[in-house]
């Protein structure tokens, strides 16, 4: 059966979820929300899917895509409440985010905030935003890196906005939060459990392990032999185009400019709302 | 009776140059921009802004009357607008920032709310959030000698919110998310609210339903139709795309800037 490289990352997140795993799952953009819809439908049916419903934050009990923003079928509505209590969530250890980090470095710290200068950066994002309580309280932190590169995958953060593996937690000051998995359009990562350096965890089909030596920054751990991702299961697929995502609209990750606009319109052309 | 309702003018004219305001609502959702642009058109300068931001905090360093940006955030949240006269202040330097963490913003927030000096909080603790703001202490929990970072109280001289509906009392209902601002309203400052309507005392309460914000927190209210636009205030109106797009090409040429923005918000 032959399958995209976005359809085995969605099918890899998916599948570090359970039956056990009780707490509300956030993702940040259409290919990690898809992946939390499909290891809700497939691995993990206690996760609730957090998003945004008729004004109000909102855990779903199943979804699927595209839908339009803020506007998901009440069916799927299990109840809204406050943004407020996100943050009960999260420092009680009930939320699992998957974060989109514009940098991310060799002990998995990483930054949300700015690029340069401290004090005049000369690119300023969102800011640290949740991170900071995430990477020290959440219940499992992703990070999803769609466009692997040395920028984003670099030897230090400009600014640390998440902790990683650092003295913080090697002293024992920081017990929850820390960085379970990365996953990017290159490969799989997690952390070695001795020096907290990044380990490569799993290689797509498709994508040779000098791509991604060749654009990360920094020296990873490779485990010899070389780990490679087994490939989506025809059920994984099966339900994927059938059910959570037939549009593909996990694509939109992946592409920006003009790719992104023609898979946006595609979408539309075939009565989809974003 | 009691009755608290006043007017846009006479809310503006209790802000004071180098005054705190703490600002209601969550990037551009349910911001009090009615009050903002009547700031935006008055002489108030050096203002320290603390704010969940999108168009609030953007209008307003746009316009100079910012000297210090508290946040816990700065973005549109997938509306058509950007930060584009923050980041160019930013940029420049030419702005006091004191990022924080979402949470680190609220227990802050907490802190001044409970007449605190602090309020202890996990968040932060290995970040450079607490490298570029020195003034964040961390502390030795006294019971298990854990670290905790203790975030300082954030105390606003002025709060302001935009709310649905709102009695003469200051009573008021949001109909939407209520972001943090039950919290905020209990920060210490006047409390300042603008409301889509405002209804004679004791009709909100006819549901048996718990209130939102209670009156005695509130020292004015103000009927202001639309007083969130071009953000949004569900679910009497949407974000204005349009608007917030034509601002965020406005704000690409500080010249201009400043008229566009006070014929246009």
């Amino acid at each position: 059966m032959e399958f995209t490289l976005d359809e085995q990352i969605v099918c890899q997140i998916a599948r570090t979820f359970g039956p056990e795993d009780d707490f509300v799952i956030s993702g940040t953009g259409p290919a990690t929300f898809v992946a939390a819809a499909l290891a809700q439908r497939l691995y993990a049916p206690r996760l609730a899917f957090y998003t945004t419903a008729f004004g109000r934050a909102a855990i779903l009990s199943e979804v699927s895509f595209p839908f339009k923003f803020g506007q998901p079928n009440p069916d799927w509505v299990m109840a809204t409440f406050d943004t407020e209590e996100i943050f009960s969530f999260v420092l009680g250890g009930k939320w699992c985010i998957l974060m989109q980090p514009v940098q991310v470095d060799q002990y998995g710290y990483m930054n949300l905030s700015q690029i340069g200068d401290k004090y005049r950066p000369s690119m300023v994002f969102v800011g640290s935003r949740g991170v900071p309580e995430n990477t020290v309280n959440g219940r499992r932190i992703y990070y999803f890196v769609p466009n692997h590169s040395k920028r984003a995958f670099v030897e230090m953060v400009d600014f640390i906005s998440g902790v990683g593996y650092g003295p913080e937690r090697r002293e024992g000051w920081i017990k929850w939060g820390v960085p379970y998995r990365v996953f990017s359009n290159l490969g799989i990562f997690d952390f070695d459990p001795d020096t907290g350096r990044m380990r490569l965890a799993g290689l797509y089909q498709g994508v040779s392990l000098n791509d991604v030596v060749a654009n990360t920054g920094f020296e990873l751990v490779i485990p010899d032999p070389v780990p490679v991702a087994d490939p989506p299961t025809p059920q994984e697929l099966k339900v994927l185009r059938q059910e959570i995502d037939p549009l593909a609209t996990r694509r939109l990750d992946f592409a920006k400019g003009e790719a992104y606009k023609k898979i946006l319109e595609e979408i539309r052309a075939r009565g989809g709302e974003m | 009776m009691i009755d608290k309702q006043t007017t846009v003018e006479n809310v503006i004219a209790q802000i004071h140059d180098g005054a705190t305001l703490l600002i209601g609502g969550w990037g551009p959702a349910r911001k009090p921009m009615a009050f903002l642009r009547a700031l935006a058109k008055s002489p108030v300068k050096d203002l320290t802004i603390m704010s969940f931001a999108a168009l609030d905090l953007d209008l307003l360093v746009g316009l100079g009357k910012v000297k210090k940006a508290i946040y816990g955030f700065t973005s549109f949240e997938g509306a058509p607008g950007a930060m584009v006269n923050f980041r160019r202040a930013r940029q420049e330097g030419a702005l006091q920032a004191m990022e924080l963490s979402e949470y680190m913003f609220i227990a802050g927030i907490k802190a001044a709310a409970e007449r605190l000096p602090f309020y202890p909080t996990r968040s932060g603790l290995g970040t450079d959030i607490l490298t570029m703001n020195p003034e964040i202490e961390v502390i030795t929990a006294p019971y298990t000698g854990e670290k905790l970072v203790a975030v300082p109280a954030l105390k606003p001289d002025i709060i302001l919110i935009h709310v649905n509906v709102a009695d003469y009392a200051g009573n008021a209902r949001i109909f939407g998310d209520c972001y943090l601002d039950r919290l905020f309203v209990r920060a210490g400052g006047k409390t300042f609210l603008s409301a889509e309507r405002v209804v004679p005392t004791g009709q909100l309460a006819e549901d048996g339903r718990a209130m939102d914000i209670l009156g005695p927190w509130v020292n004015g209210v103000v009927e202001c139709p639309q007083g969130a636009a071009p953000g949004s205030c569900y679910p009497d109106y949407d974000v204005d795309a349009a608007k917030l797009a034509e601002y965020t090409w406005a704000a690409q040429d500080p010249e201009n800037f400043s008229a566009w923005a006070k014929d246009n918000l």
